[in-house]
């Protein structure tokens, strides 16, 4: 059975759940923090240290994430250069009917991998 | 049924959601579609946001003040705050900036370019300089300011329906 640890700021919480080939990363509700990289930072770089340790595959699930602001998005596409540089392995899920959710979320296809070693899927 | 509304808010963050609220619930009103809802209300939440951050609010009476107007065929939404001479130097990246975006043909180049950029940058490194550019591709709206003879700022969107 898998660990799990929830984190809660503000009106955003984050879900990690760690599984034998898996680390699922759920967000849901919304990030609207001035500065949101003081929360979301730690949280990303400490599942990048076990995927990479672990040799496990990151899912990030953005499906039940109501908003978030662009500040928000930077450090997501911090962490998807770093994985893309290096050898970690991450997938992002979003609710591809959701048409804010698509542009975001399939806009971080520049950072897929030819071997889908770095994956952006939209749920439909 | 009216076809604007002004809302205005002190310079507080949290204060953000207010107008996020009541701008969805206009436009939710006016029967447009969730995709417009959320397009817009995230062109107002960008503004306000950067208004908070850059704007100078050195006295009570200094709000954020954001106009939501409807037409036929557009929406338009201004974002208004004072500034002052240390604001000044935000003033001359905003209109780089929107200058920048518009060098683009498709907003959606811009925004990949600036992601790229942003990518790189160190962790450590709050700034995203991604509001704008989002305004532009994922809002689909088109980026304008200007500064009113009371010395506020005026930044103005308009989509088109």
């Amino acid at each position: 059975m898998g660990t799990k640890e929830v984190f809660v700021n503000g009106a955003l919480k984050i879900e990690v759940k760690v599984n034998n080939d898996t680390i699922n990363v759920n967000w849901t509700g919304k990030s609207i923090d001035r500065k949101p990289d003081k929360f979301i930072s730690p949280i990303l770089v400490n599942v990048f240290k076990l995927c990479s340790t672990d040799d496990k595959r990151i899912i990030f699930d953005f499906c039940k994430l109501d908003y978030m602001n662009s500040s928000t998005i930077t450090p997501i596409i911090k962490i998807l250069e770093r994985a893309k540089r290096g050898t970690a392995k991450i997938t992002i899920h979003y609710d591809g009917t959701l048409k804010w959710q698509d542009l975001n979320f399939s806009a971080l296809g520049i950072f897929q991998t030819q071997d889908q070693r770095i994956e952006i899927k939209g749920i439909m | 049924m009216k076809r604007s509304i002004k809302l205005m808010i002190d310079a507080n963050w949290e204060d953000i959601e207010t107008i996020r609220t009541d701008s969805s619930q206009f436009l939710t009103s006016h029967s447009f579609s969730k995709e417009t809802v959320d397009a817009v209300t995230m062109i107002i939440s960008e503004l306000a946001e950067n208004s908070i951050k850059y704007g100078s609010f050195v006295n009570p009476e200094h709000k954020v003040e954001v106009n939501l107007s409807l037409s036929a065929d557009k929406i338009i939404v201004e974002v208004i705050n004072p500034f002052d001479e240390a604001a000044h130097r935000h003033l001359k990246r905003l209109d780089k900036t929107i200058q920048w975006i518009r060098g683009y043909q498709d907003p959606f180049e811009a925004y990949i370019e600036r992601m790229k950029e942003v990518s790189r940058k160190p962790l450590t490194d709050e700034e995203s300089g991604l509001g704008l550019v989002r305004i532009a591709y994922e809002g689909g709206a088109i980026l304008d300011f200007f500064v009113n003879e009371n010395g506020r700022v005026n930044i103005s969107t308009i989509s088109m329906l």
